[in-house]
């Protein structure tokens, strides 16, 4: 979709919301201030939710700059994120909070894969995913680091999804393991996953997201090309991505 | 009931790694995870849920909110059962214990517009309410239909009280629910209003659950067993008796439970102390102590629930008794009553009250049962 038409739909979908504070009235995407997360955290619920008369489907709980947040998101915006994932017929989903890993499971559901959830226990989850045939594990790298000496033969697949990317775990990984590594905010959703044919310490890069248009900076602004009932318009991703300059349809990030 | 070994919650344990005694259900294509309680021992019990275990359990929304020790897994896959179980267009979250402060509580609730609310312990659920009346936000609960609390003992007096802070239109439920089995059965409103002692609850099993009690004569107080279609002869560690006798709503059968079989576990304000953390607290004082008993009080007043720890002693000594009385007070105010809570944590944010260590006499009379551990329930005024 258009950029600027999305914007200009979207603009008017939220400021026919009287109960919306966080977006001023404009129908221009150039005009509307960047969001941080602290303006958006701290912004009350009701005045930076516009779901209209649909209530949402879940809200995930996103802890950033110490400061916790629900961010609300339907059954329809979550089945709309792509995460790199395929091939996979009975993940096992481990997120570090449970509200993440419910949101992604609905993911998975919502795309007809019924998903494992894990327990807080690498034991009992490897247990549940021998007993119940896992074979891929899908979770960021912190979990992934609490499961990886525990995962059993079948698994064969590893999808990462988090914010930041280790090089040397995906490295270790790969030749194992098929690995999929997604860009992704917890906050905001997918930005692009990782070209795993070629990267290093020095060069990740990423083809972008359908959903995702990205302004390059220090700090990049996306926004998310979904009607949300948290709407994410030139969102301050922290993350230092660049375009791509031997391809368009990615971006690199930076240190 | 057939010769399958009677089990306790070490032996399902144990089962996970060798499948010796846990069935998961048939469906095992439709697993979505799997929950994990220490319930009362602070071990972990993993089981499974299946996909559409609740889902006629809810109308159109679910929050979840189980705050228990260990049971924060449960609070995953309730809601993600919730989620995920449903034909028709659904909404769940769960909530963590920090979230009941949080000031766009009742937005989140307004916004999601739950049918019910998974709540446990019942403080939590005080703690919810207090937040939605100081924030203005009783409103938010329009929607609800039903509140569940989940898994604690709640005499007749404890669970009215809380029905009076609820709004008229939701209905409370306390179903005996155990983390190994689900739901066992539900409290009888009719026996509740009839009951001469308010200390105790009275259950209706399901119809696919089979009830008795271990070692006794029909109708004599023993340990309930448990028996559904996974698991079989499961001992819950509660005192019950049995009555055979059809209720005026049609159920055949009545549990009544009488609290827990050996007095080790009580529950305050959240918090929870068992009888192996009082002994071995108390057992350097043994050469002074003959006899103790810690009296554990949960008072409910104005919409805030706290607790107490009293220790009752027995001693000959007579000199230095306040020395003595000072170091049991200093130990037992160490003993870890949540993951992240001593005594003297809960005593310092106002959740407890300061501990009490009372010297007195005697304590049990001849041939009486000791109890170690006892808790008392009681109204305040307090604020």
């Amino acid at each position: 979709m258009n950029i600027d038409t999305f914007v200009e739909k979207e603009l008017q979908r939220i400021g026919a919301l009287s109960s919306n504070t966080l977006y001023p009235c404009t129908t221009n995407l150039s005009e509307l201030p960047s969001l941080s997360w602290k303006k958006l955290s701290v912004t009350p619920l009701q005045e930076r939710t516009c779901s209209g008369k649909t209530p949402p489907t879940h809200a995930t709980l996103v802890e950033k700059e110490g400061i916790r947040a629900w961010i609300l998101r339907t059954a329809t915006s979550i089945a709309q994120e792509a995460y790199g994932i395929e091939d996979s017929e009975r993940p096992c989903i481990a997120f570090p909070h449970r509200t993440e890993s419910m949101e992604k499971a609905l993911w998975f559901y919502e795309n007809n894969i019924l998903p494992l959830v894990s327990s807080a226990n690498p034991i009992l989850t490897k247990v549940h995913m021998e007993k119940y045939k896992c074979d891929s594990f899908v979770g960021s790298f912190k979990t992934l680091s609490m499961h990886t000496t525990l995962l059993p033969l079948s698994i064969t697949h590893i999808h990462i999804i988090d914010s930041t990317v280790d090089v040397a775990v995906l490295k270790s990984l790969k030749g194992k393991y098929m690995v999929s590594c997604t860009l992704a905010l917890p906050e905001f959703g997918t930005l692009g996953k990782l070209d795993m044919d070629n990267f290093s310490e020095s060069h990740l890069s990423f083809e972008i997201h359908k959903t995702a248009h990205i302004e390059w900076g220090e700090s990049a602004l996306a926004t998310k090309l979904l009607p949300l009932p948290t709407p994410m318009l030139r969102y301050e991703t922290s993350l230092h991505l660049l375009p791509d300059t031997n391809r368009t349809s990615h971006f690199t990030l930076h240190e | 009931m057939n010769s399958t070994p009677y089990i306790s919650k070490d032996d399902i344990v144990k089962g996970i790694y060798n499948e010796h005694f846990y069935t998961p259900g048939d469906s095992s294509t439709k697993t979505l995870g799997f929950k994990t309680a220490s319930g009362t021992t602070g071990r972990g019990v993993s089981l499974v849920l299946e996909r559409a275990h609740l889902s006629d359990k809810f109308t159109f929304g679910v929050i979840t909110a189980f705050m228990r020790i260990g049971m924060q897994n449960v609070n995953t896959f309730t809601g993600l059962s919730a989620l995920l179980g449903l034909e028709t267009t659904v909404r769940a979250t769960s909530l963590e214990y920090e979230d009941l402060k949080n000031e766009d509580l009742g937005a989140l609730i307004q916004e999601f517009a739950p049918s019910d609310i998974m709540i446990a312990p019942s403080a939590s659920l005080h703690a919810l309410l207090k937040n939605l009346r100081e924030n203005d936000g009783l409103e938010s609960l329009s929607s609800l239909q039903r509140i569940y609390l989940g898994g604690e003992y709640l005499s007749k007096n404890q669970f009215l009280f809380l029905q009076s802070l609820i709004p008229s239109h939701i209905t409370l439920i306390n179903d005996y629910v155990l983390s190994e089995t689900n739901t066992i059965g539900y409290n009888c409103p009719r026996w509740r209003e009839l009951t001469q002692n308010p200390n105790l609850e009275y259950i209706h099993p399901l119809e696919s659950v089979e009830v008795e009690t271990l070692g006794t004569t029909p109708n004599e107080p023993g340990e309930l067993v448990v028996s559904t279609p996974n698991l079989k002869h499961y001992k819950t560690g509660d005192a019950a008796r049995i009555i055979k006798k059809l209720c005026v709503c049609s159920a055949t059968h009545t549990v009544e439970l009488l609290g827990r079989i050996d007095y080790d576990w009580v529950s305050a304000a959240g918090g929870v102390l068992h009888r192996t953390q009082i002994e071995e607290v108390l057992l350097p004082f043994r050469s002074v102590i003959s006899d103790y008993r810690v009296v554990v009080t949960e008072t409910y007043g104005k919409g805030v629930v706290r607790g107490k720890v009293t220790v009752l002693c027995v001693t000959t000594k007579r000199e230095r008794l306040h020395l003595i009385q000072q170091d049991i007070l200093r130990a037992i105010n160490n003993i870890r009553i949540a993951s992240t809570k001593t005594v003297r944590d809960a005593i310092e944010k106002g959740i407890f009250y300061p501990t009490t260590v009372e010297i007195v006499e005697e304590l049990t009379a001849d041939g009486a049962k000791r109890i170690p551990l006892q808790k008392v329930v009681q109204e305040t005024n307090d604020e």
